[in-house]
């Protein structure tokens, strides 16, 4: 693959206590594009997409070998809140902070140190716009995040995710509390996002991955539970010809 | 986790496709008895039933087109289901052939041929060969088979040189015969082009088996 690469595991392993999650991962995430993580339930698809913002950081016991790397830079090697702030996180619920929807989108840049009003003014609406949220919210912005459904509380979690400016945005299952209508607006909205910003998506919807990635990375469990990464590639590939027998089975939906 | 009624409706198509490509090798054989032997009622008969391969092929398309839409297939299934679809619709075209053949017969003025009919005849041997050959490849997903199949249609190339050439003489010997030495021309060609879409058929085996878009012919 010849794109720019934004982020690269080499030899990602990730201990919980004595449990390997993860087994000896190396990939490369192409810049501008979506790459979906995919695989069974328990391959380490979550492990993974949380480890690329040090999430995993909060749990007691675990350990990694090998490295992350984003813009050639070790992850392990920088400031936890710098490098959150570089990569972005949306969850699988809408988790909107009980507070107005203005709040909720200034709360990143307020934390790294912005507090002239207009300012943050400008920083708002310029993510509510990119999230494709503006329109629908621009006159309640005082309003609770919480009067918004879940569609809406979900592009908002994006807008707080954009408003620190990110160079990659995680999704974790970011569309599976929605709606089939809300679940096609988030799919246009990271096609439009990838524009600016590299998106890491992990779903257990196999045809949302055909749909909105370009790259596919298939994760399964070996013998001892750990997740190993069985094939990584263009999605137009992985879904027409894999090259792995266990990608084909997995995702022609005969196991998993 | 077994996918037991996809898994079943893509087996059911697999003998659709059997059963299409053995009415259309029983078309082609007929067709070229029709022509030999100046079978005007079974011509009739061969025209007619043409309807049936055609609807067998809807059949297969339409099968084809619910499991894309029901049941998602990809990768390897996906393959399948493209690939059944177009040696569906190759079929189709061979069974087309054999019918306009019996429609020439109809054309020519009944009595015997301007010549004997001998590479006709094995130029459908030769076809309908290639065409077993093609649907086995498909069948047993056999891929070398698929790619030396092709090679075969050489020899039908050579024939149909060989009676274009011969029925040239004969014109020049018998100028009054020169419609039913073209009409002939014409089923020889109808011949000719079952080789290309066997080619075809294996192309699309090819690319079942490989997901490699190949040019055989």
């Amino acid at each position: 693959m010849t794109e720019d690469v934004v982020m690269k595991t080499r030899g990602y392993t990730l201990f919980y206590g004595g449990f390997k999650a993860l087994n000896d991962i190396t990939m490369d995430i192409p810049v501008n594009s979506i790459t979906a993580i995919i695989g069974p339930s328990g391959c380490g698809k979550s492990s993974l997409i949380r480890s690329f913002n040090r999430m995993n950081d909060l749990i007691v016991d675990s350990r990694v070998e090998g490295t992350i790397l984003v813009d050639d830079e070790d992850i392990y090697s920088k400031d936890v809140v710098e490098l959150r702030k570089k990569v972005g996180m949306v969850f699988q619920r809408p988790n909107p902070f009980p507070k107005s929807i203005f709040d909720n989108v200034a709360y990143g840049p307020r934390i790294h140190g912005t507090r002239d009003r207009s300012k943050l003014a400008a920083i708002v609406e310029k993510s509510l716009r990119d999230s494709a949220l503006w329109d629908e919210v621009k006159d309640d912005l005082d309003k609770s995040a919480l009067s918004l459904s879940g569609g809406q509380q979900q592009r908002l979690c994006i807008a707080r995710a954009l408003a620190v400016e990110p160079e990659v945005i995680l999704m974790d299952e970011p569309a599976s509390a929605l709606d089939p209508v809300a679940t096609l607006k988030i799919e246009e909205l990271m096609e439009k996002l990838k524009r600016k910003y590299t998106i890491v998506v992990v779903t257990h919807n196999m045809q949302q991955a055909a749909r909105v990635s370009d790259y596919t990375a298939f994760l399964l469990t070996d013998v001892d539970r750990a997740g190993n990464l069985i094939e990584f590639g263009r999605t137009s590939e992985i879904f027409t010809k894999p090259v792995d027998k266990r990608t084909e089975d997995y995702i022609s939906g005969r196991f998993g | 986790m077994a996918r037991e009624t996809y898994e079943a409706e893509m087996m059911a198509l697999k003998e659709e496709l059997l059963r299409l490509s053995r009415m259309t090798d029983r078309a082609l054989e007929r067709s070229v008895e029709v022509l030999r032997d100046r079978l005007f009622e079974e011509g009739e008969r061969l025209i007619s039933d043409d309807e049936q391969v055609n609807m067998a092929c809807h059949h297969i398309e339409e099968g084809c087109l619910n499991i894309i839409a029901t049941q998602q297939p990809v990768a390897g299934d996906l393959r399948f289901i493209f690939a059944t679809m177009q040696i569906a619709m190759e079929l189709e075209r061979i069974a087309d052939y054999a019918k306009g053949i019996a429609v020439i017969n109809s054309r020519i003025i009944p009595g015997d041929h301007i010549k004997p009919l001998i590479d006709i005849p094995r130029m459908r041997e030769k076809a309908g060969e290639m065409l077993e050959m093609s649907i086995d490849s498909f069948l047993r997903c056999d891929v070398e088979s698929a790619r030396r199949i092709p090679s075969m249609d050489v020899e039908i190339n050579l024939l149909y040189e060989q009676v274009y050439r011969e029925l040239v003489t004969r014109v020049m010997e018998s100028p009054e015969r020169i419609a039913d030495a073209m009409l002939l021309t014409f089923a020889a060609h109808n011949l000719e082009r079952v080789g290309d879409r066997v080619i075809n058929i294996c192309e699309r085996v090819v690319y079942l088996c490989t997901g490699d878009v190949v040019d055989l012919g």
